[in-house]
């Protein structure tokens, strides 16, 4: 919640900061001459500024958040506690009462660290120490080298002079002190913001693993292999389902009997997502490349299929006329007029068809995959490499955007009459 | 009634119904992970709602698939105790550095817990070096994985020509039953489907006597532990009184059906995995032999395998801090 509040200030923040920076030095071109841009889908283009401040926020607040030595100190949340804490407890005994105090010693997780050395002290409640590693939390039965303990009705009363009783607890300045049902202290020492590598390493160890694995590899196979094994089975099952799905999308837009055919099935097949489709795949298609393959295909196959149909459909019919005025054939007609302006609708319907796939594959890739992004991460998890498992989704984040700039600069490339009349 | 009022007079009742679950969830209840098709004598104590009754609160079971999963749900806090987690699973996870504690020793079972190579390699234990090469479904980071390592490593076969692929118990029985896998690893109803369509290399009194040691534990978050110390041993009596109840073959007629029809299996098979299963009182678990220090030992030496073979970075020094007995003797003593 601390986070999400952190990163929506700075998101307003920015917001103003780069409005009032970049009010004087507006550019001069069409678009900054309209006077109504609201709604207006192109007036908008994305912000740089904002592009760039927003990726700066998610990497500082990963910093932030695990004390990351790539960021200065002074912009890191509050870390888990360590070093020497103190508090008192009172115990009474049959009316009779003691103060003493608790010495605690809170270590890093990584080894032990001695038990701090404290006089005992007088009076019938002795003085205790104890060490924790930091995150972690232990029990302390603080009457074990007491003259009267437990056993001769003697119990703690309050923790810092503020009351305790079972299942109660008293926050000190480094800790929690709760007490169980039996009257044993459990000392919590404070966690702070910070997250536990185990859950969020910082960005260098995840660096760090990357230039590991990009040397020696993970599982006996290079980072490129894993890698281009991926790309290699989304390649190959888009453009079969590609090869597939746009000549049936025609046909279903040409073709009352092809539509009234196949519709039923696309629409069936369309929203089954093609994760529930792993197990039927597996049963069918074994698990090697086949199965996999197979996935993808399905994954590309009806997106594909519904992109073409609708490129069909969304043909201006007064450019079909004006071609049968001009004499053209129903193939000239496909050729000419169909095909070209269908083809803005089936790129569309590529990009999210090749984005499906690249999250499907890591799905794929779950079962019994020997190399992949997928099998990187799954193995990775299994073993609590959450470094692994975070370097896996980076790259697998930034080839499918490389992937979608790419189809992107293909559609600008190949179809450059898209969005004009 | 209009059709928004409808629907926000829908959305709200979904809402307070979601929110009294909730808070009855978080109120006082305890959310336990366990397996299925893993039959065990705790499932009748289940059934019958003898852990809600001694516990005063309700009990939620969650079903797994491997101890490795029972590991996240722990670490997200999502579930309070695991029943019968494999060693291997537990080890990788204090290894990594999360804070989860032994309870018990749940179940001892050497011979519910193996690798099957498909019949037509005809590979015994007098040929097991054909094994180089062959392609192997194993449930990484699981006591089946573990055991997979050792016997490689007894047999000499080097598991780096080996191509070794992340499945679960059921799918690797399913694969090897295809024909796309040479061998495959697993335990309980998987395992039995696994030798329909293949050979074991070792038996489980082969393996004992080779040191590699097949039990369960359960497993809970120390932060839990601590300060729950005594929901934590009455739910270690009741399973301990359910064992003591199994361990009386009077009561197998009355326990069986309601433990097969829990673990989703049938009773013939039910009886026949049971068979395979040790169930160690608590002055036992609490003796020399397990929680007093040869479990203790064994990690250490599991976590050892788990590095050689590069799957984990590194292992504790000692894993004598990982086993709590307080919630046991407590257990013991009730």
């Amino acid at each position: 919640m601390t986070i999400l509040a952190i990163y929506v200030a700075i998101f307003i923040g920015g917001f103003f900061a780069v409005k009032y920076i970049t009010a004087s030095t507006q550019p001069k071109d069409y678009t900054s001459l309209k006077t109504v841009t609201f709604g207006d889908e192109s007036a908008v283009r994305p912000n740089r500024a904002a592009s760039i401040i927003s990726i700066v926020t998610i990497f500082l607040l990963w910093g932030s958040f695990t004390g990351s030595s790539l960021i200065p100190s002074f912009l890191h949340a509050p870390a888990a506690y360590t070093g020497l804490g103190e508090f008192n407890y009172t115990v009474d005994a049959n009316g009779q009462t003691d103060d003493a105090t608790v010495t605690v010693n809170v270590h890093e997780t990584d080894g032990e660290a001695a038990v701090p050395e404290v006089e005992p002290g007088d009076g019938f409640a002795k003085n205790d120490s104890i060490s924790i590693a930091k995150y972690r939390s232990k029990l302390l039965r603080v009457d074990a080298n007491d003259e009267q303990g437990r056993d001769e009705g003697a119990k703690i009363v309050a923790v810092n002079g503020k009351a305790i009783e079972p299942g109660g607890e008293v926050i000190v300045d480094f800790a929690r002190i709760a007490m169980t049902p039996k009257g044993t202290l459990n000392i919590v020492p404070k966690t702070g913001w910070q997250m536990q590598p185990l859950y969020l390493p910082p960005p260098e160890k995840v660096a760090s693993r990357l230039v590991e694995i990009s040397s020696t590899g993970f599982r006996n196979s290079t980072l490129w292999e894993h890698l281009g094994y991926s790309l290699f089975r989304v390649i190959v099952g888009f453009l079969i389902g590609a090869a597939v799905g746009i000549p049936l999308g025609y046909a279903m837009g040409l073709s009352n009997w092809f539509r009234g055919w196949f519709d039923p099935v696309v629409e069936f097949m369309r929203p089954v997502p093609p994760l529930a489709l792993i197990p039927l795949v597996i049963i069918w298609a074994g698990i090697g490349e086949v199965g996999k393959i197979v996935l993808l295909f399905l994954a590309a196959l009806w997106i594909m299929a519904i992109a073409a149909r609708s490129g069909v459909s969304g043909v201006n019919i007064t450019k079909v006329h004006a071609a049968y005025s001009l004499g053209a054939s129903k193939w000239q007609i496909m050729r000419h007029v169909i095909i070209p302006n269908s083809l803005p609708e089936i790129f569309t319907g590529a990009r999210v068809a090749m984005g499906v796939c690249w999250g499907t594959v890591v799905a794929a890739e779950l079962v019994a995959a020997e190399k992949g992004a997928g099998m990187m991460i799954m193995v990775a998890s299994k073993f609590q490499n959450t470094d692994i498992v975070l370097m896996g989704i980076i790259l697998i984040g930034v080839i499918g955007f490389s992937i979608d700039v790419l189809m992107r600069w293909a559609e600008r490339l190949l179809v450059p009459w898209k969005g004009r009349s | 009634m209009k059709l928004t009022t409808k629907l926000m007079s829908a959305v709200a009742g979904v809402a307070l119904l979601s929110g009294a679950q909730a808070a009855m969830a978080d109120g006082h209840g305890l959310t336990v992970g366990y397996f299925l098709e893993w039959p065990m004598p705790f499932q009748y104590a289940k059934v019958n709602g003898t852990y809600d009754e001694a516990l005063g609160a309700p009990v939620t079971w969650v079903s797994f698939d491997t101890g490795t999963a029972m590991s996240a749900a722990m670490a997200s806090g999502d579930v309070d105790i695991s029943v019968s987690q494999g060693v291997p699973p537990f080890v990788v996870a204090t290894s990594a550095g999360q804070d989860i504690q032994i309870l018990d020793v749940a179940v001892s079972y050497s011979e519910n817990d193996n690798c099957v190579v498909a019949t037509g390699l005809e590979i015994d234990k007098t040929s097991a070096a054909e094994l180089a090469g062959k392609k192997v479904a194993v449930p990484l980071g699981t006591a089946a994985h573990y055991g997979f390592l050792s016997q490689m490593n007894h047999f000499g076969v080097d598991i780096s020509g080996m191509s070794v692929v992340d499945m679960a118990p059921a799918e690797g029985a399913a694969a090897l039953a295809q024909g796309s896998v040479d061998m495959a690893c697993g335990w309980g109803g998987a395992l039995r489907t696994m030798k329909e369509s293949g050979n074991i290399l070792l038996t489980g009194a082969e393996k004992e006597a080779l040191g590699i040691l097949v039990f369960d534990v359960t497993s809970a978050p120390a932060g839990f532990v601590a300060e729950n110390g005594d929901m934590a041993a009455k739910f270690l009596k009741v399973t301990a009184d359910a064992n003591a109840m199994w361990a009386d073959e009077a009561n197998h007629a009355k326990m069986l059906p309601v433990i097969a029809k829990d673990a989703g299996m049938d009773e013939a098979a039910t009886a026949s995995t049971l068979a395979g299963f040790a169930f160690p009182n608590m002055a036992d678990q609490l003796g020399g032999t397990w929680l007093g220090g040869g479990a203790q030992t064994f990690m250490k030496g599991v976590a050892d395998v788990f590095v050689n073979a590069k799957s984990i970075d590194a292992a504790l020094d000692s894993y004598d801090a990982t086993v709590n007995t307080g919630p046991l003797k407590a257990a013991s003593e009730m």
